[in-house]
């Protein structure tokens, strides 16, 4: 419906219009044909993937050419949308916008015919901190009461988090690996129940990612205890890491564009170049801002390092944890 | 500062721009909502990318607009085919299709657009004025409360089983068993899903429940038309005559002010529950829908009419369904927290916008959100206005010979099931789900129930396994609560007296 | 009495009755023999478990009612139905192949027009409502999915 909008009045209009013009200048030079690119997500529309696929869907069109498409695949837990990128002709036209679970965690996990190497990052939008909050009337309001709290009396406190082994879920599981420490696991529906159980004081604590909590913290409506990540989270200022309390827990959340190994080499250079310089644009920055998506784009070389590095350390959890071998 | 913000909201919200946009957005939403599969929910995340592209009340409007619309586009074609265009339609179906079959669809749509406006408006006020105090309510409800609301709800079985309790419960059983294939919500392992991975996921709501209602209704409808071609049992001018509407008398199908008002009682309670039920986070507008069906047959004068056109259980589900609407948005507004998927819909846009959902919203953006309001009120109005409209038009499709159209109708829930997920296993899921659909009502089983087991499911299983882990194993856990307990307490009050009030009325 | 057991078992619910029984068995078999991981609070199978123990007394109960002389009668047609239920499955089935394969447009008129002729008698007469309408509506549906939603259909080698 997108192909709608030109013919809507309105200012924005004209910039898409003027990128419609545009587009075939550019599109004789680059290896992409004039069909639609989709970006497909596993997950449910609406949420913090989507809003940032989004993002480089409004404003990659004048750089790359064609139309981009945010098609939302949650079939499956995900999977769907992954067999749907892997069985689509390996043109560029068709790209995964994930994070580690669907193609990380399932390649581990889960019943698949592909590998981890099947999988080449085209770029990284930005790296999601897993964090820990808790209501602020509640006894445990830092990472030392918390610690403190569970080493007096081991598996009393609850802590909840979206679906299990998902990226708001390992990082509680590697942080008791290196403490030893005890906590009820509640596993709950999504972000949005784990925040009601909180704030309706059901559980104690629970695990979220900044931009969903940001702008409550700031108003002293939650508190967020730490975060899982080697620096502190630019939306969250004022909230320590687990490194700097002497934990050294770090397992932040990548959200990157994935094509199939098989798409060429300057297929997936060209895209990685013209959303970078999407990204860039002041259009994008502003627009990024605006939806607190904090994306500090990587490219391809620098994802790929990150994607293995990921694929190295989920792997060393799970067999640590016993679920593979 | 408060007045002159009404002010500027009353400009931003009755620009003829964003009226337009409004009732573009009932028309699609109505049209859309009417084909089985596609709901308001998808054109939603369609358009989502609009909010880059229009001033924040146009956009706002345009969803809204597409939002209520849907709300009731899905049962018309749930009273006209017995095919519920939206999940939220299912329990509008199982009255309104019958009543059409009884000749008098006409009575059965408008009591359904009257209920369901009555029922939107209502909550869209509820939303306006009372949405701190109902949140904080809605946040008491834990795992011990939803546990106790599960229960309740699956009590009102006996509503749907039309008289067949055993094969009712039995239907329940396999509902609860459909919904637990694919990954356990807890503990993450795969389980029933027969060694094909694609279940891992689980069976998506849309198909199944087309697919049981809907796509089963189809086939058997299919198949008169394919044995009427092959015995020729009705003649040729009879066949002509023959439509879906059979013998139709337009004059006599209209609805009267006796028979609305004869309808209030069930639309009130319909109002409260769905208002209520939609500001719970999860809890979602088809479990509102029956639950509001199965009260209203309770406090019936006529319970028999259940389940064989009763307008009044049209008016009960559809205003259960519609009184969501506003309702839904509460723990978004009050605390940031997307109750629903639609609610997760509005809470994109929002953040699209530029604005954070959450207690600040109001105050920040406190003319957008003041327009908003009044779109959500006004565009009850455009609903009601453009539907009246828009029926006689929708019922003339409905008169089309049952040959060319039920094909039509098919194919539209295939794609329109695909559209919904874009998933291919969805289709398989609801082709199957429309032969297990068929087998069982061949057998006389009542589908209902099935419905009410694979929607409550998922949530209770959750609720009590949540419930168990926080209380650390104990049993007692699910009464230490006194809003379960409550809950407790009224099953066990309304068993007891309905079913004396039952034996005495025999 | 005795003539109620004796014709008990040739009702059609002593069958329904007897296949809602024989599910919750066998569920009940696998959840005890079958591969089952434990889970944390009850476990993953404690809700099927109470699913197949309801199915089972379901049953019971509807063998109860065939007893007391309540049961639904033997459906008209179920043959015709069930093979409608059958051709409508593998029809859908074969039109999202075909989808695949020749492009949304040829295969939803293919399918269409197919459909309205095997349930019209004289088709070629009726050509406005066999021929014109499904092309109509395949028009129809390909502005609504193909145009405006864009849905992720395999392309096809047509239209």
């Amino acid at each position: 419906m997108f192909n709608i909008i030109p013919s809507l009045k309105g200012s924005a209009a004209v910039i898409a219009t003027a990128a419609m013009a545009f587009a075939p200048a550019l599109a004789s030079a680059s290896p992409l044909g004039s069909d639609p690119i989709r970006l497909v997500i596993p997950f449910g529309p609406g949420g913090g993937s989507d809003i940032t696929a989004r993002v480089l869907s409004a404003t990659a069109p004048e750089f790359c050419g064609p139309r981009i498409d945010v098609v939302s695949m949650s079939g499956a837990a995900g999977l769907e949308a992954v067999n749907f990128v892997r069985n689509a002709p390996a043109n560029g036209h068709t790209l995964l916008v994930s994070d580690y679970g669907p193609v990380v965690t399932s390649g581990f996990l889960d019943d698949v015919d592909w590998s981890h190497d099947d999988w080449q990052p085209v770029m990284n939008f930005t790296e999601w901190l897993p964090t820990v909050y808790t209501r602020p009337d509640h006894p445990i309001q830092t990472i030392e009461d918390w610690v403190a709290a569970a080493e007096a009396d081991p598996g009393s406190i609850t802590f909840g988090h979206a679906n299990p082994m998902g990226l708001v879920h390992l990082p509680l599981i590697l942080f008791e690996m290196e403490t030893g420490l005890e906590n009820i696991h509640v596993p709950t529906s999504g972000g949005g129940e784990t925040r009601s159980l909180i704030m309706g004081g059901h559980i104690d604590l629970g695990m979220t990612l900044p931009p969903s909590i940001a702008s409550e913290v700031a108003s002293g409506e939650l508190t967020a205890l730490g975060v899982f990540s080697a620096e502190r989270s630019p939306v969250l200022p004022d909230t320590r890491t687990f490194r700097e309390a002497g934990y050294d827990v770090v397992l932040p959340a990548w959200l990157m564009v994935i094509a199939t190994s098989d798409v060429p080499a300057e297929t997936v250079e060209y895209l990685q170049d013209c959303f970078m310089e999407a990204l860039a644009s002041p259009t994008a920055i502003a627009m990024s801002d605006r939806v607190n998506a904090g994306i500090e784009p990587l490219n391809a070389a620098d994802s790929t390092a990150l994607y293995q590095a990921t694929v190295a350390s989920i792997g060393d959890i799970l067999r640590s944890m016993g679920e593979i071998d | 500062m408060m007045l002159e913000a009404f002010v500027d909201a009353l400009y931003l919200a009755f620009s003829p721009e964003v009226i337009l946009y409004v009732a573009i957005g009932v028309f699609m939403g109505v049209t859309l909502g009417a084909i089985p599969g596609l709901s308001g929910d998808m054109a939603i995340a369609i358009l989502l990318p609009i909010v880059f592209f229009l001033e924040p009340a146009a956009a706002l409007g345009l969803l809204t607009g597409i939002y209520k619309g849907g709300m009731f586009g899905g049962s018309i074609s749930a009273i006209s085919f017995g095919v519920p265009g939206t999940p939220g339609s299912a329990a509008t179906a199982i009255d309104g299709y019958q009543a059409k079959l009884k000749g008098y669809p006409n009575k059965a749509l408008n009591t359904a657009l009257y209920s369901s406006v009555i029922g939107d408006t209502t909550s869209d006020f509820v939303l306006i004025f009372l949405a701190l105090p109902l949140a904080i309510v809605a946040l008491t409800f834990g795992p011990v409360e939803f546990f106790a609301l599960y229960a309740f709800s699956l009590l009102l079985i006996s509503a749907l089983t039309k008289g067949k309790v055993a094969k009712g419960v039995a239907m329940a059983a396999l509902g609860i068993l459909l919904a637990m294939i694919g990954r356990d919500p807890i503990g993450g392992s795969v389980r029933l899903t027969f060694g094909i991975p694609e279940l891992s996921g689980g069976l998506a709501l849309i198909p199944v429940l087309v697919g049981i209602f809907a796509v089963s209704e189809l086939i058997i409808q299919l198949s008169k038309a394919w044995m009427e071609r092959v015995r020729r049992i009705v003649d040729e001018t009879k066949q002509q005559a023959q439509s879906l509407l059979g013998d139709y008398d337009a004059s006599k199908d209209k609805l009267t002010f006796a028979e609305f008002r004869a309808t209030m009682k069930a639309t009130w309670i319909g109002t409260t529950m769905g208002t209520l039920i939609g500001a719970l986070p999860g809890a979602g507008s088809s479990l509102a829908a029956f639950i509001s069906y199965g009260l209203a047959q309770r406090f019936s004068r006529h319970p028999v009419e259940f389940g064989k056109g009763s307008l009044e259980g049209v008016a009960a589900a559809e205003a259960g369904n519609s009184a969501t609407s506003g309702s839904t948005l509460i723990p978004l507004f009050a605390f940031g927290i997307p109750g629903s998927a639609t609610a997760a819909l509005f809470g994109a846009a929002f953040i699209l916008m530029g604005m954070t959902p959450g207690p600040r919203l109001i105050y920040d953006h406190t003319e957008v959100i003041y327009a908003l309001f009044l779109i959500l009120i006004y565009a009850n109005i455009i609903n009601l206005a453009l539907s009246h409209f828009l029926l006689p038009l929708y019922s003339k499709i409905a008169m089309i010979k049952s040959r060319i159209l039920l094909p039509i109708v098919c194919v539209l829930a295939i794609l329109g099931t695909f559209a919904a997920g874009n998933s291919v296993i969805d289709v398989w899921v609801l082709l199957f789900a429309g032969l297990l659909g068929v087998v069982l009502r061949v057998y006389n089983f009542p589908l209902a129930p099935l419905i009410l087991g694979f929607i409550v499911a998922p949530g209770a299983e959750r609720a009590l396994r949540q419930s168990l882990l926080i209380g650390r194993g104990e049993w007692t856990h699910l009464l230490s609560s006194p809003i379960a307990i409550g809950l407790y307490a009224t099953a066990a009050i309304m068993i007891f007296t309905f079913t004396v009030v039952m034996r005495e009325r025999k | 009495m005795k003539n109620i057991f004796s014709t008990a078992f040739t009702r059609l619910d002593f069958f329904t009755g007897l296949i809602t029984i024989i599910i919750g068995v066998v569920g009940l078999l696998d959840i005890t023999y079958g591969n089952w991981r434990p889970g944390p609070g009850l476990g993953p199978h404690a809700f099927p478990q109470l699913a197949y123990i309801t199915l089972i007394i379901a049953g019971l109960a509807i063998w109860i009612d065939v007893l007391r002389g309540k049961s639904d009668d033997p459906p008209e047609n179920l043959r015709a139905i069930l093979l409608t239920g059958v051709g409508l499955v593998a029809i859908g089935m074969g039109m999202f192949w075909l989808i695949g394969k020749l492009g949304l447009i040829v295969s939803v008129a293919a399918t269409l027009i197919g459909a309205s002729f095997l349930l019209t008698r004289h088709p070629f007469q009726h050509w406005p409502s066999t021929i014109v309408v499904p092309i109509i509506a395949t028009a129809v549906i390909w502005v609504l999915f193909v145009q405006l939603i864009n849905i992720p259909l395999p392309r096809g080698l047509l239209f």
